[in-house]
């Protein structure tokens, strides 16, 4: 069994005075905005760009919620991209981590029909 | 080395929007003139942008929006070929291409001794042809001369360079 001192260091920022959010908020907030029904295509975008901003990977059910956001505007390439950058948010523990992660998100993939990128040679160069 | 810094400045100054922009100015901004366009809109490949502002082919032939009415329906009805026609439509290059090494060292390397080495050839010629005669004094038999009369003055005869000549028996301690 694996052991995972987990990297979630979530963004407990106050930089600019706001009070200190905890991982379950943090996780929370993101699964809800990701969630929405009725996500437009740049709302999409722009949380994913600024959630691979942050210097963590993300909880299985923001992905989750990710990949079903794309399901409901009909973006399979995105949700493979998303899955792409999700391994390179692992860094040099990705081999560890991005297993872990697709486990965890394999019934949405295989509900989702959304392959990885491995499956479809898109790791290579 | 320069190379990488020379790319580093306009990145961090002005954005790569410039260059993209009017390289694509002809056809990828919707027949808009230059000077019209958005630089937000145009397609990127970053690693820390994965999501570009726009696809990366916007305008579809027939068979490629047939294909996306079918992304339309359920996903596991689309090919392995289709699900990576659909990705090629949306992206440029994947992740890892982007990431790929380009060998641009290389071409850093050998252009940067290249001029090292024209710089000395021209230094040669400069030696050869155009510099002075060196001084008459800085031949090998006048700086033995020289020493020769620092230790005849017992120069520095406790710490320095009389102190390690060793009289009696006329040579170096």
């Amino acid at each position: 069994m694996l052991f995972f001192p987990w990297p979630v260091v979530c963004a407990q920022r106050n930089a600019s005075g706001g009070g200190v959010m905890s991982d379950e908020e943090f996780d929370s907030r993101w699964v809800e905005f990701f969630s929405k029904q009725d996500i437009d295509d740049w709302e999409l975008r722009k949380g994913v760009n600024t959630l691979i901003g942050y210097d963590l990977v993300p909880e299985p059910r923001i992905i989750v919620a990710i990949l079903q956001a794309c399901r409901r505007l009909n973006d399979s390439a995105s949700a493979i991209r998303v899955l792409e950058v999700i391994k390179a948010k692992g860094g040099p523990r990705a081999a560890e981590i991005y297993p872990y992660i697709l486990q965890e998100i394999q019934p949405t993939l295989d509900e989702l029909g959304i392959k990885t990128p491995e499956q479809l040679g898109l790791d290579k160069y | 080395m320069a190379h990488q810094l020379m790319r580093a400045v306009p990145r961090l100054v002005a954005r790569r929007a410039f260059s993209t922009s009017l390289a694509r100015a002809g056809g990828g901004g919707g027949g808009m003139p230059a000077w019209q366009i958005n630089p937000r809109n145009v397609y990127e490949d970053r690693p820390d942008f994965p999501m570009p502002n726009v696809p990366y082919v916007s305008e579809l032939t027939d068979a490629q929006k047939a294909l996306k009415t079918k992304e339309a329906g359920d996903w596991n009805s689309l090919s392995d070929e289709e699900l990576k026609q659909l990705y090629r439509l949306k992206f440029h290059k994947s992740l890892a291409e982007i990431e790929a090494p380009t060998g641009e060292w290389k071409t850093v390397v050998g252009g940067t001794s290249l001029i090292i080495a024209l710089t000395l050839v021209l230094y040669i010629i400069q030696k050869k042809y155009a510099m002075p005669e060196m001084p008459s004094t800085c031949n090998y038999e006048w700086q033995e001369a020289m020493m020769k009369r620092q230790l005849q003055m017992r120069n520095n005869p406790v710490e320095g360079l009389a102190s390690k000549w060793d009289y009696e028996n006329n040579k170096w301690k």
